[in-house]
Protein backbone atom coordinates (compact mmCIF):
# COMPACT_ATOMS: atom_id res chain seq x y z
CA UNK A 1 0.00 0.00 0.00
CA UNK A 2 2.44 2.60 -1.21
CA UNK A 3 2.08 5.43 -3.69
CA UNK A 4 2.64 4.69 -7.28
CA UNK A 5 5.29 7.32 -8.01
CA UNK A 6 8.67 6.07 -9.02
CA UNK A 7 11.71 6.68 -6.92
CA UNK A 8 12.86 5.44 -3.61
CA UNK A 9 10.19 5.20 -0.97
CA UNK A 10 10.66 4.17 2.62
CA UNK A 11 7.76 1.94 3.62
CA UNK A 12 6.24 2.40 7.04
CA UNK A 13 7.51 -0.18 9.49
CA UNK A 14 4.93 -2.93 10.12
CA UNK A 15 5.87 -2.69 13.78
CA UNK A 16 4.92 0.99 13.76
CA UNK A 17 1.58 0.21 12.16
CA UNK A 18 0.96 -2.51 14.71
CA UNK A 19 1.92 -0.17 17.55
CA UNK A 20 -0.50 2.46 16.32
CA UNK A 21 -3.33 -0.06 16.33
CA UNK A 22 -2.34 -1.32 19.78
CA UNK A 23 -2.44 2.22 21.16
CA UNK A 24 -6.09 2.66 20.18
CA UNK A 25 -7.14 -0.97 20.66
CA UNK A 26 -6.18 -1.20 24.32
CA UNK A 27 -8.62 1.44 25.62
CA UNK A 28 -11.25 0.27 23.14
CA UNK A 29 -10.87 -3.32 24.31
CA UNK A 30 -11.08 -2.21 27.94
CA UNK A 31 -14.30 -0.38 27.18
CA UNK A 32 -15.78 -3.33 25.30
CA UNK A 33 -14.74 -5.68 28.13
CA UNK A 34 -16.46 -3.53 30.78
CA UNK A 35 -19.55 -3.24 28.63
CA UNK A 36 -19.56 -6.95 27.98
CA UNK A 37 -19.39 -7.67 31.72
CA UNK A 38 -22.44 -5.45 32.17
CA UNK A 39 -24.26 -7.01 29.21
CA UNK A 40 -23.87 -10.51 30.67
CA UNK A 41 -26.14 -9.44 33.52
CA UNK A 42 -29.04 -9.54 31.08
CA UNK A 43 -28.59 -13.29 30.92
CA UNK A 44 -27.63 -13.94 34.53
CA UNK A 45 -30.04 -11.59 36.31
CA UNK A 46 -33.19 -12.39 34.35
CA UNK A 47 -35.74 -14.46 36.29
CA UNK A 48 -35.99 -17.16 33.66
CA UNK A 49 -33.60 -18.25 31.00
CA UNK A 50 -33.37 -16.15 27.86
CA UNK A 51 -31.95 -19.09 25.96
CA UNK A 52 -35.12 -19.42 23.96
CA UNK A 53 -37.14 -21.59 26.25
CA UNK A 54 -40.73 -20.42 26.37
CA UNK A 55 -41.53 -18.21 29.29
CA UNK A 56 -44.92 -18.74 30.79
CA UNK A 57 -46.98 -15.59 30.63
CA UNK A 58 -47.88 -14.41 34.12
CA UNK A 59 -51.54 -14.84 34.91
CA UNK A 60 -53.43 -11.55 34.80
CA UNK B 1 5.23 29.87 15.57
CA UNK B 2 6.70 26.45 14.88
CA UNK B 3 3.77 24.66 16.50
CA UNK B 4 1.21 26.45 14.39
CA UNK B 5 3.10 25.77 11.17
CA UNK B 6 3.40 22.09 12.18
CA UNK B 7 -0.36 21.94 12.08
CA UNK B 8 -0.54 23.21 8.49
CA UNK B 9 -1.90 20.85 5.91
CA UNK B 10 1.28 21.02 3.84
CA UNK B 11 3.28 19.74 6.80
CA UNK B 12 1.03 16.70 7.12
CA UNK B 13 1.41 15.37 3.57
CA UNK B 14 2.52 11.75 3.79
CA UNK B 15 6.01 10.88 2.52
CA UNK B 16 6.31 8.12 -0.10
CA UNK B 17 5.80 4.70 1.43
CA UNK B 18 3.62 5.93 4.29
CA UNK B 19 1.18 3.18 5.20
CA UNK B 20 -2.43 4.19 4.89
CA UNK B 21 -3.19 1.79 7.77
CA UNK B 22 -1.66 4.35 10.14
CA UNK B 23 -4.50 6.74 9.41
CA UNK B 24 -7.49 4.84 10.91
CA UNK B 25 -5.78 4.68 14.34
CA UNK B 26 -5.35 8.46 14.18
CA UNK B 27 -9.05 8.83 13.45
CA UNK B 28 -9.95 6.33 16.17
CA UNK B 29 -7.93 8.29 18.73
CA UNK B 30 -10.19 11.25 18.06
CA UNK B 31 -13.49 9.39 17.90
CA UNK B 32 -12.80 7.15 20.90
CA UNK B 33 -12.24 10.36 22.85
CA UNK B 34 -15.17 12.49 21.73
CA UNK B 35 -17.46 9.48 21.93
CA UNK B 36 -17.27 10.04 25.70
CA UNK B 37 -20.17 12.45 25.17
CA UNK B 38 -22.60 9.55 25.06
CA UNK B 39 -21.45 8.49 28.51
CA UNK B 40 -22.13 11.88 30.06
CA UNK B 41 -25.20 10.48 31.81
CA UNK B 42 -22.93 8.92 34.47
CA UNK B 43 -22.40 12.46 35.78
CA UNK B 44 -26.11 13.20 35.96
CA UNK B 45 -26.80 12.08 39.52
CA UNK B 46 -23.45 13.21 41.00
CA UNK B 47 -24.01 16.69 39.55
CA UNK B 48 -27.35 16.85 41.35
CA UNK B 49 -25.64 16.05 44.67
CA UNK B 50 -22.72 18.48 44.71
CA UNK B 51 -24.07 20.17 47.82
CA UNK B 52 -25.80 17.25 49.52
CA UNK B 53 -23.00 14.79 48.60
CA UNK B 54 -24.96 11.61 49.33
CA UNK B 55 -28.31 13.02 48.25
CA UNK B 56 -29.82 16.10 46.62
CA UNK B 57 -30.59 18.95 48.96
CA UNK B 58 -32.24 22.35 48.40
CA UNK B 59 -29.90 24.35 46.22
CA UNK B 60 -28.64 21.33 44.31
CA UNK B 61 -29.28 21.24 40.57
CA UNK B 62 -32.18 19.14 39.28
CA UNK B 63 -31.74 16.30 36.78
CA UNK B 64 -33.84 18.16 34.22
CA UNK B 65 -31.37 21.07 34.41
CA UNK B 66 -28.31 18.83 34.19
CA UNK B 67 -29.81 16.95 31.22
CA UNK B 68 -29.41 20.10 29.13
CA UNK B 69 -25.63 19.80 29.26
CA UNK B 70 -25.61 16.79 26.95
CA UNK B 71 -28.39 18.12 24.72
CA UNK B 72 -26.51 21.39 24.30
CA UNK B 73 -23.32 19.56 23.40
CA UNK B 74 -25.05 17.54 20.70
CA UNK B 75 -26.76 20.61 19.23
CA UNK B 76 -23.45 22.48 19.18
CA UNK B 77 -21.83 19.38 17.63
CA UNK B 78 -24.11 19.66 14.63
CA UNK B 79 -23.87 23.42 14.34
CA UNK B 80 -20.10 23.52 14.63
CA UNK B 81 -19.66 20.67 12.15
CA UNK B 82 -21.81 22.64 9.72
CA UNK B 83 -20.03 25.92 10.43
CA UNK B 84 -16.41 24.75 10.38
CA UNK B 85 -16.66 21.99 7.77
CA UNK B 86 -15.48 24.19 4.93
CA UNK B 87 -12.64 25.63 7.01
CA UNK B 88 -11.54 22.10 7.81
CA UNK B 89 -11.24 21.14 4.14
CA UNK B 90 -8.62 23.84 3.65
CA UNK B 91 -6.97 23.64 7.05
CA UNK B 92 -6.44 19.88 6.89
CA UNK B 93 -7.13 17.12 9.40
CA UNK B 94 -4.15 17.79 11.66
CA UNK B 95 -5.17 21.35 12.46
CA UNK B 96 -8.81 20.32 12.81
CA UNK B 97 -7.96 17.45 15.15
CA UNK B 98 -5.77 19.75 17.24
CA UNK B 99 -8.55 22.32 17.49
CA UNK B 100 -10.94 19.53 18.46
CA UNK B 101 -8.59 18.32 21.18
CA UNK B 102 -8.14 21.82 22.58
CA UNK B 103 -11.87 22.52 22.62
CA UNK B 104 -12.96 19.11 23.92
CA UNK B 105 -10.48 19.07 26.80
CA UNK B 106 -11.06 22.76 27.55
CA UNK B 107 -14.73 21.93 27.89
CA UNK B 108 -13.81 19.67 30.79
CA UNK B 109 -11.45 22.24 32.34
CA UNK B 110 -14.05 25.01 32.23
CA UNK B 111 -16.59 22.59 33.73
CA UNK B 112 -14.23 22.06 36.68
CA UNK B 113 -14.79 25.73 37.49
CA UNK B 114 -18.53 25.26 37.16
CA UNK B 115 -18.42 22.46 39.70
CA UNK B 116 -16.11 24.34 42.05
CA UNK B 117 -18.20 27.52 42.10
CA UNK B 118 -21.49 25.61 41.71
CA UNK B 119 -22.50 27.58 38.61
CA UNK B 120 -24.40 25.43 36.12
CA UNK B 121 -24.15 28.01 33.33
CA UNK B 122 -20.38 27.59 33.43
CA UNK B 123 -20.80 23.87 32.71
CA UNK B 124 -23.27 24.68 29.93
CA UNK B 125 -20.58 26.95 28.46
CA UNK B 126 -17.76 24.50 29.14
CA UNK B 127 -18.91 21.01 28.26
CA UNK B 128 -21.94 22.13 26.29
CA UNK B 129 -20.58 24.84 24.04
CA UNK B 130 -16.78 24.61 24.03
CA UNK B 131 -16.84 20.85 24.35
CA UNK B 132 -19.58 20.67 21.74
CA UNK B 133 -17.37 22.53 19.27
CA UNK B 134 -14.68 19.97 19.98
CA UNK B 135 -17.20 17.21 19.26
CA UNK B 136 -18.23 18.72 15.93
CA UNK B 137 -14.68 19.36 14.72
CA UNK B 138 -13.47 15.98 15.86
CA UNK B 139 -16.35 14.07 14.32
CA UNK B 140 -15.77 15.30 10.78
CA UNK B 141 -12.03 15.84 10.95
CA UNK B 142 -10.90 12.44 9.64
CA UNK B 143 -13.68 11.72 7.14
CA UNK B 144 -12.41 13.16 3.89
CA UNK B 145 -8.84 12.09 4.73
CA UNK B 146 -9.93 8.49 5.21
CA UNK B 147 -11.92 8.52 1.99
CA UNK B 148 -8.86 9.79 0.11
CA UNK B 149 -6.64 7.09 1.60
CA UNK B 150 -9.20 4.35 0.96
CA UNK B 151 -10.89 5.11 -2.38
CA UNK B 152 -11.41 1.36 -2.75
CA UNK B 153 -13.11 1.00 0.65
CA UNK B 154 -14.63 4.31 1.73
CA UNK B 155 -17.33 2.58 3.77
CA UNK B 156 -14.91 0.42 5.71
CA UNK B 157 -12.51 3.25 6.46
CA UNK B 158 -15.07 5.77 7.66
CA UNK B 159 -16.95 2.99 9.42
CA UNK B 160 -13.82 2.27 11.46
CA UNK B 161 -13.57 5.87 12.61
CA UNK B 162 -17.23 6.33 13.39
CA UNK B 163 -17.28 2.98 15.18
CA UNK B 164 -14.85 4.69 17.51
CA UNK B 165 -17.49 7.20 18.48
CA UNK B 166 -19.68 4.35 19.68
CA UNK B 167 -16.72 2.83 21.49
CA UNK B 168 -15.93 6.13 23.18
CA UNK B 169 -18.96 5.86 25.41
CA UNK B 170 -17.84 2.40 26.50
CA UNK B 171 -14.52 3.86 27.63
CA UNK B 172 -15.90 7.07 29.08
CA UNK B 173 -18.52 5.46 31.28
CA UNK B 174 -16.37 3.09 33.39
CA UNK B 175 -13.51 5.61 33.35
CA UNK B 176 -15.74 8.30 34.86
CA UNK B 177 -17.25 5.91 37.41
CA UNK B 178 -13.84 4.69 38.57
CA UNK B 179 -12.38 8.19 38.74
CA UNK B 180 -15.34 9.54 40.71
CA UNK B 181 -15.05 6.63 43.15
CA UNK B 182 -11.31 7.36 43.52
CA UNK B 183 -11.75 11.09 44.08
CA UNK B 184 -14.81 10.85 46.28
CA UNK B 185 -14.05 12.27 49.71
CA UNK B 186 -15.93 13.81 52.63
CA UNK B 187 -17.56 16.91 51.21
CA UNK B 188 -16.75 16.03 47.58
CA UNK B 189 -18.55 13.77 45.14
CA UNK B 190 -15.39 13.70 43.02
CA UNK B 191 -16.83 15.17 39.83
CA UNK B 192 -14.53 18.20 39.61
CA UNK B 193 -11.29 16.24 39.77
CA UNK B 194 -12.74 13.62 37.45
CA UNK B 195 -13.40 16.33 34.85
CA UNK B 196 -9.84 17.58 35.28
CA UNK B 197 -8.23 14.17 34.83
CA UNK B 198 -10.48 13.24 31.91
CA UNK B 199 -9.67 16.52 30.18
CA UNK B 200 -5.95 15.79 30.48
CA UNK B 201 -6.25 12.14 29.44
CA UNK B 202 -8.36 12.91 26.39
CA UNK B 203 -6.07 15.74 25.29
CA UNK B 204 -3.04 13.45 25.40
CA UNK B 205 -4.84 10.64 23.58
CA UNK B 206 -6.13 12.98 20.88
CA UNK B 207 -2.60 14.31 20.36
CA UNK B 208 -1.69 10.80 19.22
CA UNK B 209 -4.19 11.31 16.43
CA UNK B 210 -2.84 14.78 15.66
CA UNK B 211 0.73 13.54 15.32
CA UNK B 212 -0.13 10.37 13.41
CA UNK B 213 -2.56 11.66 10.80
CA UNK B 214 -1.32 12.33 7.29
CA UNK B 215 -2.99 13.33 4.04
CA UNK B 216 -2.08 11.52 0.81
CA UNK B 217 -0.16 13.36 -1.86
CA UNK B 218 -1.99 14.70 -4.91
CA UNK B 219 -2.84 11.86 -7.24
CA UNK B 220 -2.01 9.10 -4.75
CA UNK B 221 -3.76 5.78 -5.21
CA UNK B 222 -3.42 2.48 -3.36
CA UNK B 223 -0.79 0.23 -4.89
CA UNK B 224 -2.29 -2.10 -7.42
CA UNK B 225 -5.69 -0.45 -7.31
CA UNK B 226 -7.23 0.46 -10.61
CA UNK B 227 -10.24 2.70 -10.58
CA UNK B 228 -13.25 0.80 -11.96
CA UNK B 229 -13.53 1.20 -15.72
CA UNK B 230 -17.29 1.40 -15.59
CA UNK B 231 -18.77 3.52 -12.91
CA UNK B 232 -22.11 3.13 -11.28
CA UNK B 233 -24.48 5.99 -11.92
CA UNK B 234 -24.80 6.33 -8.16
CA UNK B 235 -21.04 6.86 -7.67
CA UNK B 236 -19.96 10.17 -9.12
CA UNK B 237 -16.60 10.82 -10.77
CA UNK B 238 -17.08 14.56 -10.36
CA UNK B 239 -17.05 16.88 -7.38
CA UNK B 240 -19.62 19.25 -5.96
CA UNK B 241 -18.64 22.23 -3.85
CA UNK B 242 -20.31 22.43 -0.44
CA UNK B 243 -22.47 25.50 -1.13
CA UNK B 244 -23.68 23.93 -4.36
CA UNK B 245 -24.36 20.63 -2.61
CA UNK B 246 -26.48 22.48 -0.09
CA UNK B 247 -28.81 23.51 -2.93
CA UNK B 248 -29.28 20.03 -4.37
CA UNK B 249 -32.35 17.90 -3.61
CA UNK B 250 -29.97 15.00 -2.92
CA UNK B 251 -28.48 16.79 0.11
CA UNK B 252 -31.89 17.31 1.65
CA UNK B 253 -33.05 13.80 0.86
CA UNK B 254 -29.98 12.44 2.64
CA UNK B 255 -30.65 14.86 5.47
CA UNK B 256 -34.08 13.27 5.87
CA UNK B 257 -32.53 9.81 5.59
CA UNK B 258 -30.11 10.48 8.45
CA UNK B 259 -32.66 12.34 10.58
CA UNK B 260 -35.28 9.58 10.32
CA UNK B 261 -32.78 6.79 10.97
CA UNK B 262 -31.39 8.53 14.05
CA UNK B 263 -34.79 9.56 15.42
CA UNK B 264 -36.06 5.99 15.18
CA UNK B 265 -32.97 4.67 16.95
CA UNK B 266 -33.47 7.16 19.73
CA UNK B 267 -36.93 5.65 20.12
CA UNK B 268 -35.18 2.55 21.46
CA UNK B 269 -32.21 4.13 23.23
CA UNK B 270 -34.29 6.69 25.11
CA UNK B 271 -36.43 4.04 26.78
CA UNK B 272 -34.51 0.77 26.48
CA UNK B 273 -34.20 0.03 30.21
CA UNK B 274 -37.76 0.82 31.32
CA UNK B 275 -39.21 -0.73 28.14
CA UNK B 276 -37.72 -4.19 28.66
CA UNK B 277 -38.69 -4.13 32.34
CA UNK B 278 -42.28 -3.15 31.62
CA UNK B 279 -42.79 -5.42 28.62
CA UNK B 280 -41.48 -8.34 30.67
CA UNK B 281 -42.70 -7.36 34.11
CA UNK B 282 -41.28 -9.51 36.85
CA UNK B 283 -38.95 -11.31 34.46
CA UNK B 284 -36.36 -8.64 33.64
CA UNK B 285 -35.14 -6.74 36.68
CA UNK B 286 -33.25 -3.40 36.75
CA UNK B 287 -29.80 -5.00 36.87
CA UNK B 288 -30.62 -7.14 33.83
CA UNK B 289 -32.09 -4.10 32.11
CA UNK B 290 -28.79 -2.28 32.60
CA UNK B 291 -27.10 -5.24 30.98
CA UNK B 292 -29.52 -4.94 28.09
CA UNK B 293 -28.47 -1.31 27.60
CA UNK B 294 -24.85 -2.42 27.53
CA UNK B 295 -25.64 -5.08 24.93
CA UNK B 296 -27.36 -2.48 22.76
CA UNK B 297 -24.29 -0.26 22.87
CA UNK B 298 -22.12 -3.16 21.70
CA UNK B 299 -24.39 -3.71 18.71
CA UNK B 300 -24.52 0.04 18.05
CA UNK B 301 -20.73 0.05 17.86
CA UNK B 302 -20.42 -3.15 15.86
CA UNK B 303 -23.14 -2.09 13.44
CA UNK B 304 -21.18 1.03 12.52
CA UNK B 305 -18.30 -1.04 11.20
CA UNK B 306 -20.39 -3.91 9.83
CA UNK B 307 -22.95 -2.00 7.81
CA UNK B 308 -20.52 0.62 6.52
CA UNK B 309 -18.19 -2.16 5.32
CA UNK B 310 -21.07 -4.08 3.74
CA UNK B 311 -22.09 -0.94 1.87
CA UNK B 312 -18.80 -1.09 -0.07
CA UNK B 313 -20.15 -4.27 -1.67
CA UNK B 314 -23.89 -3.75 -1.96
CA UNK B 315 -23.96 0.04 -2.36
CA UNK B 316 -25.11 2.82 -0.03
CA UNK B 317 -28.64 3.12 -1.33
CA UNK B 318 -29.24 -0.61 -0.90
CA UNK B 319 -27.77 -0.49 2.60
CA UNK B 320 -30.20 2.22 3.65
CA UNK B 321 -33.05 0.32 2.01
CA UNK B 322 -32.25 -2.52 4.38
CA UNK B 323 -32.26 -0.13 7.34
CA UNK B 324 -35.62 1.32 6.45
CA UNK B 325 -37.42 -1.75 5.11
CA UNK B 326 -36.18 -4.31 7.61
CA UNK B 327 -36.09 -1.73 10.38
CA UNK B 328 -39.65 -0.65 9.71
CA UNK B 329 -40.92 -4.22 9.89
CA UNK B 330 -38.97 -4.93 13.06
CA UNK B 331 -40.14 -1.76 14.82
CA UNK B 332 -43.73 -2.62 13.94
CA UNK B 333 -43.38 -6.18 15.13
CA UNK B 334 -41.33 -5.47 18.29
CA UNK B 335 -44.27 -4.82 20.65
CA UNK B 336 -45.61 -8.27 19.79
CA UNK B 337 -42.67 -9.89 21.54
CA UNK B 338 -43.77 -8.48 24.91
CA UNK B 339 -45.22 -10.30 27.88
CA UNK B 340 -48.84 -9.89 26.77
CA UNK B 341 -48.21 -11.45 23.36
CA UNK B 342 -45.34 -13.76 22.35
CA UNK B 343 -43.65 -13.19 25.72
CA UNK B 344 -40.20 -13.94 24.31
CA UNK B 345 -37.31 -12.00 25.85
CA UNK B 346 -34.76 -13.55 23.50
CA UNK B 347 -36.70 -12.43 20.42
CA UNK B 348 -37.15 -8.93 21.86
CA UNK B 349 -33.43 -8.64 22.59
CA UNK B 350 -32.46 -9.98 19.16
CA UNK B 351 -34.71 -7.54 17.34
CA UNK B 352 -33.56 -4.52 19.33
CA UNK B 353 -29.92 -5.46 18.81
CA UNK B 354 -30.46 -5.63 15.05
CA UNK B 355 -32.26 -2.27 15.16
CA UNK B 356 -29.44 -0.64 17.12
CA UNK B 357 -26.85 -2.06 14.73
CA UNK B 358 -28.70 -0.31 11.92
CA UNK B 359 -28.88 2.89 13.96
CA UNK B 360 -25.10 2.86 14.22
CA UNK B 361 -24.78 1.76 10.61
CA UNK B 362 -26.76 4.79 9.49
CA UNK B 363 -24.20 7.14 11.05
CA UNK B 364 -21.22 5.26 9.70
CA UNK B 365 -22.42 4.78 6.13
CA UNK B 366 -23.52 8.35 5.44
CA UNK B 367 -20.01 9.77 4.74
CA UNK B 368 -19.44 7.20 2.01
CA UNK B 369 -22.93 7.95 0.62
CA UNK B 370 -22.00 11.64 0.49
CA UNK B 371 -18.75 10.77 -1.26
CA UNK B 372 -20.69 8.76 -3.84
CA UNK B 373 -23.08 11.64 -4.46
CA UNK B 374 -20.81 14.67 -4.23
CA UNK B 375 -17.25 13.43 -4.71
CA UNK B 376 -14.33 13.80 -2.30
CA UNK B 377 -13.45 17.49 -2.69
CA UNK B 378 -15.74 18.90 0.02
CA UNK B 379 -17.06 15.70 1.59
CA UNK B 380 -16.13 16.74 5.14
CA UNK B 381 -17.80 20.12 4.75
CA UNK B 382 -20.93 18.54 3.29
CA UNK B 383 -20.90 15.91 6.03
CA UNK B 384 -20.64 18.69 8.59
CA UNK B 385 -23.75 20.39 7.28
CA UNK B 386 -25.61 17.11 7.12
CA UNK B 387 -24.94 16.51 10.81
CA UNK B 388 -27.55 19.15 11.62
CA UNK B 389 -29.89 16.23 10.95
CA UNK B 390 -28.35 14.49 13.95
CA UNK B 391 -28.78 17.58 16.12
CA UNK B 392 -32.40 17.80 15.03
CA UNK B 393 -33.00 14.13 15.75
CA UNK B 394 -31.25 14.50 19.10
CA UNK B 395 -33.90 16.99 20.16
CA UNK B 396 -36.85 15.65 18.13
CA UNK B 397 -36.37 12.02 19.11
CA UNK B 398 -36.60 12.29 22.89
CA UNK B 399 -39.30 14.96 22.59
CA UNK B 400 -41.42 12.72 20.36
CA UNK B 401 -40.90 9.63 22.48
CA UNK B 402 -41.63 11.32 25.78
CA UNK B 403 -44.59 13.39 24.55
CA UNK B 404 -46.28 10.42 22.88
CA UNK B 405 -45.72 8.23 25.90
CA UNK B 406 -47.06 10.82 28.35
CA UNK B 407 -50.05 11.42 26.13
CA UNK B 408 -50.81 7.70 26.01
CA UNK B 409 -50.47 7.29 29.76
CA UNK B 410 -52.70 10.32 30.35
CA UNK B 411 -55.38 8.62 28.26
CA UNK B 412 -55.26 5.62 30.53
CA UNK B 413 -53.25 3.34 28.25
CA UNK B 414 -51.16 0.87 30.25
CA UNK B 415 -47.39 1.25 30.20
CA UNK B 416 -46.69 -1.79 28.05
CA UNK B 417 -49.21 -0.74 25.40
CA UNK B 418 -47.90 2.84 25.38
CA UNK B 419 -44.62 1.57 23.95
CA UNK B 420 -46.51 0.07 21.01
CA UNK B 421 -47.68 3.48 19.81
CA UNK B 422 -44.18 4.93 20.05
CA UNK B 423 -42.62 2.02 18.18
CA UNK B 424 -45.27 2.11 15.48
CA UNK B 425 -44.61 5.82 14.98
CA UNK B 426 -40.90 5.06 14.71
CA UNK B 427 -41.80 2.54 11.99
CA UNK B 428 -43.67 5.34 10.25
CA UNK B 429 -40.60 7.58 10.41
CA UNK B 430 -38.57 4.85 8.79
CA UNK B 431 -41.12 4.71 5.98
CA UNK B 432 -40.47 8.42 5.39
CA UNK B 433 -36.75 7.65 5.31
CA UNK B 434 -37.41 4.81 2.85
CA UNK B 435 -39.16 7.16 0.45
CA UNK B 436 -36.43 9.78 0.77
CA UNK B 437 -33.77 7.17 0.02
CA UNK B 438 -35.80 5.91 -2.93
CA UNK B 439 -35.85 9.40 -4.42
CA UNK B 440 -32.05 9.82 -4.32
CA UNK B 441 -30.66 10.12 -7.86
CA UNK B 442 -27.30 11.18 -9.27
CA UNK B 443 -26.59 14.87 -8.84
CA UNK B 444 -27.36 16.99 -11.91
CA UNK B 445 -24.46 18.28 -14.03
CA UNK B 446 -25.24 21.90 -13.28
CA UNK B 447 -23.95 21.41 -9.72
CA UNK B 448 -20.61 19.88 -10.73
CA UNK B 449 -17.39 21.76 -10.25
CA UNK B 450 -15.38 22.57 -13.37
CA UNK B 451 -12.75 19.92 -14.14
CA UNK B 452 -9.83 22.23 -13.37
CA UNK B 453 -9.05 23.11 -9.77
CA UNK B 454 -10.67 26.29 -8.52
CA UNK B 455 -8.53 29.03 -6.95
CA UNK B 456 -6.70 27.37 -4.07
CA UNK B 457 -7.85 28.03 -0.54
CA UNK B 458 -5.32 30.44 1.03
CA UNK B 459 -2.67 28.58 2.93
CA UNK B 460 -3.72 25.13 1.77
CA UNK B 461 -2.94 22.89 -1.16
CA UNK B 462 -5.77 22.00 -3.47
CA UNK B 463 -7.62 18.91 -2.33
CA UNK B 464 -9.34 18.40 -5.66
CA UNK B 465 -8.53 15.02 -7.11
CA UNK B 466 -8.47 14.51 -10.85
CA UNK B 467 -11.36 12.32 -11.91
CA UNK B 468 -9.96 8.92 -12.81
CA UNK B 469 -10.10 7.95 -16.48
CA UNK B 470 -13.18 5.87 -17.19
Amino acid sequence: MTDQSSGASKKSSPALVLLAWVVVSIPAAWGVYNTGLNAVKLFTETSTSVSGKPITAPSK
Amino acid sequence: MALLSFLDRERSIAPPGYSRWLVPPAALAIHLSIGQAYAFSVFKIPLTQLLGISKSVPGDWKQSQVAWIFSLAIVVLGLSAATFGKWLEGAGPRKAMFASAVCFSSGFFVSVLGVHFHQLWVIYLGYGVIGGIGLGLGYISPVSTLIKWFPDRPGLSTGLAIMGFGGGAMIGSPLAVKLMAYFRAPGHVGVGRTFLVMGILYFVFMMFGVFTVRVPREGWQPEGWIAPAKSSAMITTRNVEVNAAFRTPQFWLLWIVLCMNVTAGIGIIEQASPMIQELFKGVVKPVAAAGFVGLLSLFNMGGRFFWASISDYIGRKATYFIFFALGGVLYYFLPQTGGDHLNNVRLFVTITCVLLSMYGGGFATIPAYLRDMFGTYNVSAIHGRLLTAWSTAGVLGPLLVNQIRESQLAQGVDKASAYQTVLHIMAGLLFIGFVANLLVRPVAEKYWMAEKSPAPVPGAASTLQQAPAR
